[in-house]
């Protein structure tokens, strides 16, 4: 057997054996099982809400905050981040404040945004833009920093002006670390965009959250984490799926 | 054809420069560390800053930008696009330029067929050799028939076979293309095999420039590092061995140009072609037992009678100065400046 496929087998065997010990703990009730409800349990209540139709739209809503808000951050980042490496003053002006701007977590700013935003539809979504523009303007910016000058130099001597040479050699030399930055950012938007709809929205994956916990509904509450999870992971996957594609195209691994 | 002239050159490295390279002809410029030769191409380019003139035949074009110089450069990194193929790595210079697309096509397919890139036209750079580089990164440059190729230590990272291979390939095309060349190096041999005339740069000023021969000749005296002899001819004879006396020992040397007894010759030979042996070798020519004087490092000198050698200890000897050790000057690389 391959060592893939051991591996494979391997983690299955693990991930039930959990499953299995979970489920016997709360069968022989030694902890109650609305505090800590078994597999079998959550498996139900997600059935349920997937089949009234709550979690759809409730998943819907904080989706579709998610992907604008991570769309424009995007957009925004790579313009700024242009932007900036274009100009070598700008670039060393601006290249600190962006380093540490983008070591702050944009939860952290969520009380701050609901003073300043208020509490509005507009609010997850700007949370959201925030946390996904930054690390990419970083990422074009120290790219471009560290692109070898000669490469510069060569471009202008086969003819390329200053925007040709943007577009046509700087944005691509930072395509595989603006990926690498995408794929750590998309989890963090999610987790953004859940935290603004707990702290102030009344719908999205996060109002539900607390909704559950104010009624004590803690299998409601673990199909929302679970779904939480699966969502960050899955957007990673599809960004280091591109990420690898990319590098194994150029040749770089 | 373009003639490359450069007056009163001044910037933080170049003193003073004035050059005239003629059209079609392949200069190289020869070196050490730090003299400003990687600069005088810049200049050339227009990448860097500088007083004076630098003009394209007869035609002042200080004000050009670099991308309106029309120049071929082949850095010494090679500096190949990593996210194009090498078609599209060579279209690059043209697509700029706005072509239309069948001409494009019509000249990347010249040069790729000049270079035989042709199978290679769909990889991407970091997949390709270093030879096949190398290639692509001169195709790029000549697809935009530039008025002068401009190239900086290009061939400093390819093993020894290749590098002559491509040596001889890059001679070939540039008699066959008549392109004005400027070509950086620091290797001696590759300097003699590929150079027309040749600019010795020191600190930089020009210190020589001229044939092969005659400039390593003048230049001679800021070249310490080189080993140069200077030696009187004893007996020479037709079939093109000679043997000459040289601060107390006698080398055979090999000679085209015939030579008389009693003649003055300069001798050169490269710190690196010195070869030491804890044995005494098979062949006898050219080897003497030295006394090593300082060790510094893997450069070494050694005292032979009066002649003072700088050697590279390449093989890991343990050594140590007052060691006795066998020197060899091998023939080939033995070489008559004058």
């Amino acid at each position: 057997m391959s060592r893939r496929g051991f591996n494979a087998i391997l983690i299955m065997f693990t991930f039930t054996s959990i499953l299995i010990i979970w489920e016997l703990i709360a069968i022989t009730g030694v902890v109650p099982t609305y505090l800590f409800p078994p597999p079998s349990k959550i498996a139900l209540t997600f059935l349920h809400m997937l089949i009234s139709g709550i979690l759809m739209k409730e998943y819907l809503r904080t989706f579709i905050r998610v992907l604008t808000g991570f769309f424009i951050g995007s957009l925004v980042g790579l313009l700024v981040g242009l932007g900036i490496s274009c100009t070598r003053l700008l670039k060393s002006i601006t290249y600190p404040l962006i380093a540490i701007a983008a070591t702050i977590p944009t939860v952290a700013l969520v009380p701050l945004l609901i003073i300043w935003v208020g509490v509005n539809e507009i609010l997850p979504i700007v949370a959201v833009i925030i946390c996904s523009s930054i690390p990419i303007i970083y990422s074009i910016v120290s790219s471009s920093k560290f692109i070898d000058p000669e490469v510069i130099n060569v471009a202008k001597s086969l003819g390329a002006n200053s925007r040709y040479i943007v577009f046509n050699i700087l944005l691509p030399y930072s395509i595989p670390s603006i990926l690498s930055a995408l794929k750590i950012e998309i989890a963090m938007a999610w987790k953004t965009c859940f935290v603004s709809e707990m702290l102030a929205m009344s719908s999205g994956l996060g109002y539900f959250m607390i909704i559950a916990q104010s009624t004590l509904r803690v299998d409601v509450m673990l199909v929302v984490v679970g779904i939480l999870a699966i969502s960050c992971y899955v957007s990673q996957l599809i960004f280091e799926f591109l990420e690898t594609y990319i590098a194994k195209k150029w040749g770089l691994r | 054809m373009t003639k490359v002239e450069l007056r009163n050159v001044n910037n933080h490295i170049l003193r003073n420069v004035n050059l005239v390279i003629n059209d079609g002809e392949f200069m190289v410029i020869l070196g050490p560390n730090g003299a400003g030769k990687t600069t005088l191409l810049k200049v050339i380019a227009g990448f860097q800053k500088y007083d004076g003139h630098v003009l394209f035949d007869d035609e002042f074009i200080d004000d050009l930008p670099p991308h309106k110089r029309c120049i071929g450069y082949v850095p010494q990194s090679l500096a190949l696009f990593i996210h194009m193929t090498v078609e599209e790595n060579v279209a690059f210079g043209l697509k700029t330029q706005k072509l239309p697309r069948d001409v494009v096509k019509r000249r990347v397919e010249n040069v790729l067929e000049l270079l035989d890139l042709k199978h290679l036209r769909n990889r991407y750079p970091k997949t390709l050799s270093a030879g096949e580089q190398q290639k692509v990164a001169l195709a790029r440059a000549l697809v935009i028939n530039p008025k002068v190729l401009l190239m900086d230590e290009p061939f400093s990272y390819l093993q020894s076979d290749v590098r002559s291979q491509l040596r001889l390939e890059l001679k070939r095309l540039q008699r066959a293309l008549k392109i004005t060349t400027i070509f950086v190096t620091h290797d001696l041999d590759e300097a003699e095999e590929l150079a027309d005339r040749a600019t010795f740069l020191n600190n930089g000023r020009i210190v020589a420039t001229g044939k092969f021969n005659e400039i390593m000749y003048r230049a001679s005296h800021v070249l310490k590092e080189l080993n140069i002899l200077r030696c009187l001819v004893k007996n020479a004879d037709s079939s093109g061995i000679a043997h000459v006396k040289c601060h107390g020992i006698e080398l055979s040397i090999l000679h085209e140009n015939p030579l008389d007894v009693g003649d003055e010759v300069t001798l050169m030979i490269p710190p690196n072609k010195v070869v030491i042996l804890h044995t005494k070798s098979l062949t006898k020519i050219n080897t003497y037992i030295g006394i090593i004087n300082d060790v510094h490092n893997s450069r070494i000198t050694i005292s032979i009678g009066d002649l003072r050698i700088i050697a590279y200890n390449n093989q890991g000897f343990n050594l140590k100065p007052g060691d006795e050790i066998y020197v060899q000057f091998p023939l080939k690389h033995l070489k008559v400046l004058s």
